[in-house]
């Protein structure tokens, strides 16, 4: 219990109905603006999972999974992405991310994805 | 070409140029005259002639350079020359400067009033062949053609025959023969003259006299038989016969001399060369619009593309957002059904985003040997009970056998049968039936497989059917229909090199084709 979970997205809207959504259960929420925060963020601390848009302003989310694999080795992560554009199916498969949601999408959604993949990496 | 021809005479020597202008009005043609080449210039350069006769030596302008200058301002006129000492140097340059043919001074006026009758003739013709070959409409094109040539042969009736895509002869056009009967033994004639080339393998002109007392003929309606004499005149393209233009003379008239026939050896060529540039056009024409409609796909699809990314996460928010409402409000309350109304119209507008992209998508898919039938029943699977059921629409099935497979991609082929299908069950609230037919079909050589979907309901407006298959076009009220259903289906079959045509039925209902590039 008291997985540490890290929400990386640049739309507030998201952070917010995301963390909202997984709040109450038990996590240690922390979000993060943008991908270079999000990889300071994960430099000073260790996550449990971490759920990471694509498209962001600075780095791009396959960049951030890579370095995230780097920093936290066999860390899981859930990727969120705004289409399954032919480049987005390409990162997801190319870094064998452990779960993906097109937007929009569900509180219910991502709740049992997060458990699922917790689950699994236990 | 029923005006008489103008000619413009030009010598300095008086007493020919009244000769000639005496002997030509006689015969009926117009006639100016001019005495020396810089007063033909100045005349040629007012007024349209058909026809000048020039001579060549006279004071100030040569008439080797008043041919040149007037060639240059109008290169349609033919032009005759005639020579003083008859040097063949001088006749030869006048020819390679463009005239038509050159008289030996002193001349006599028969002789140059049949060159002249010559020069008329070809001018005729030079303007006929322009009418035909700068239309590129093919009914225009058919209508000069028999108008012409009933002009030029003195006939009393043409008709044009061509096949059409079953391979029947039928009349394309026919100007004269005033009545049906008369029609249709024209169309009877000409078919039997058909079979006759072919068996012989000629495509020669076939002449007849009073076919109406043949024996050979006796059972083809002789009530309409009025013809005295007809000309055959296949038409080819490459040596393969693609129609037929039938000349008559009627009632009391004279037969058709060595001349005449010679103008409709040259009349079917140029005929057959003008219909088959209007053939080549109208596919340009269709490639061109193929190419502009594939260009707007990509477009759209590139705004698909963004529209629905940026829109993804606003909308996102306010599904997180609602549903989180959701979980702390009282499922009776008034609240708690308005926020499910809002969650449904963000499942809707998802949809929408789906459906936009997978219209628009770019990306490769996988291409491999299908069979049409399986698809069919595939997707049936998915709303065959439910639509016999609930709406009572029968599907009738009736599946070709043997199919060649074609090239596909199964699941998108069923994401377009399961969209023709819900539409006809959409045009059939009360009911109805929905016929499912797949066949093979021929088409300049490319075999296809077909599928098509014929229902019973009112079938398409004429006024809307070039636009229903554009992106969100709908007759549906608002927020029952995206109008991407459609283009959808097209975006699929396109990208499967298919086609998808809408028209509608003999009866009533409308029907929707889709041709898919069959295997081998
Ligand atoms: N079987 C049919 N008979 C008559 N009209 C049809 C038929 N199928 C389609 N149409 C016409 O074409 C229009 C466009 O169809 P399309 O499938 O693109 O969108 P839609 O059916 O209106 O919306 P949606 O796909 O969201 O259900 C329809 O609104 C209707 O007017």
């Amino acid at each position: 219990m008291n997985e540490r979970v890290l929400i990386i997205d640049d739309d507030e809207l998201v952070r917010n109905y995301v963390s909202r959504a997984l709040s109450g259960r038990g996590f240690t929420l922390e979000t993060a603006v943008n991908g270079s925060s999000a990889v300071a963020l994960m430099e000073k601390e260790k996550f449990d999972v971490i759920i990471c848009d694509l498209k962001m302003p600075d780095i791009q989310g396959d960049e951030v999974i890579k370095r995230a694999r780097v920093l936290q080795p066999g860390i899981p992560v859930i990727v969120i992405s705004g289409s399954m554009s032919e480049s987005s199916k390409a990162v997801i498969n190319e870094m064998k991310v452990e779960g993906a949601l097109l937007k929009p999408f569900g509180i219910d959604e991502i709740r049992s994805l997060v458990d699922e993949v917790l689950k699994k990496t236990q | 070409m029923n005006h008489k021809a103008k000619i413009l005479v030009v010598d300095d020597e008086q007493h020919i140029v009244l000769m000639l202008s005496d002997g030509l009005k006689q015969r009926g043609y117009k006639v100016e005259t001019a005495f020396n080449g810089k007063e033909a210039v100045s005349k040629a350069g007012r007024e349209e002639f058909d026809v000048a006769i020039i001579d060549i030596k006279m004071p100030e302008m040569d008439g080797i350079a008043a041919l040149g200058e007037i060639k240059k301002m109008n290169p349609e006129v033919e032009v005759i020359m005639a020579t003083g000492y008859g040097t063949m140097g001088t006749a030869v340059e006048s020819m390679r400067k463009g005239a038509f043919d050159y008289v030996h001074k002193p001349f006599e006026l028969s002789e140059i009033v049949r060159v002249v009758e010559r020069a008329v003739e070809k001018r005729r013709f030079n303007d006929i062949s322009r009418a035909i070959f700068s239309t590129i409409e093919s009914n225009d094109l058919l209508e000069i053609i028999v108008n012409s040539l009933m002009n030029v042969l003195k006939a009393d009736d043409v008709s044009l025959m061509l096949f059409d895509p079953k391979n029947r002869l039928y009349t394309a056009i026919s100007s004269g023969a005033s009545d049906n009967v008369r029609k249709n033994t024209r169309l009877l004639l000409s078919e039997k003259t058909i079979a006759y080339l072919k068996e012989n393998s000629l495509n020669s002109l076939v002449l007849m006299e009073e076919p109406g007392k043949d024996p050979q003929f006796k059972n083809i309606a002789t009530a309409g038989c009025d013809i005295k004499f007809g000309i055959f005149l296949p038409l080819t393209e490459e040596d393969k016969i693609i129609g037929l233009i039938n000349i008559n003379r009627t009632g009391e008239s004279e037969y058709f001399n060595e001349s005449d026939l010679q103008r409709v050896k040259i009349f079917g060529s140029l005929a057959s060369l003008a219909l088959r540039n209007a053939k080549l056009y109208k596919q340009l024409q269709e490639t061109q619009s193929q190419l502009i409609q594939a260009e707007k796909m990509s477009a759209l699809g590139q705004l698909a593309g963004g529209l629905a990314h940026e829109i993804s996460n606003p909308l996102s928010g306010i599904l997180g957002l609602t549903q989180l409402i959701l979980e702390n409000s009282e499922t009776a309350s008034q609240n708690y059904k308005d926020l499910k109304e809002i969650e449904k119209a963000v499942f809707r507008c998802k949809k929408i985003i789906s459906s936009l992209l997978s219209f628009a998508r770019q990306d490769k898919f996988s291409l491999e040997p299908v069979n049409i039938n399986e698809i069919i029943e595939e997707t049936l699977v998915l709303c065959a009970r439910q639509m016999e059921v609930n709406q009572h629409v029968k599907i009738v099935k009736r599946f070709g056998e043997n199919l060649p497979r074609a090239h596909g991609d199964f699941q998108q082929l069923m994401q377009v049968f399961l969209n023709l299908i819900t539409n006809a069950r959409d045009v059939m609230p009360d009911g109805g039936e929905l016929t499912i037919e797949t066949g093979r079909s021929d088409e300049n050589g490319r075999k296809f497989v077909t599928a098509v979907f014929r229902d019973t309901g009112p079938g398409i407006r004429q006024d809307i059917i070039d636009k229903i298959f554009d992106p969100f076009f709908t007759t549906k009220p608002v927020g029952k229909g995206t109008g991407l259903g459609l283009s959808v289906c097209m975006g699929i079959v396109h990208r499967h090199n298919g086609k998808i045509e809408a028209t509608n039925g003999a009866e009533k209902g409308a029907v929707f084709t889709v041709s898919l590039p069959a295997c081998e």
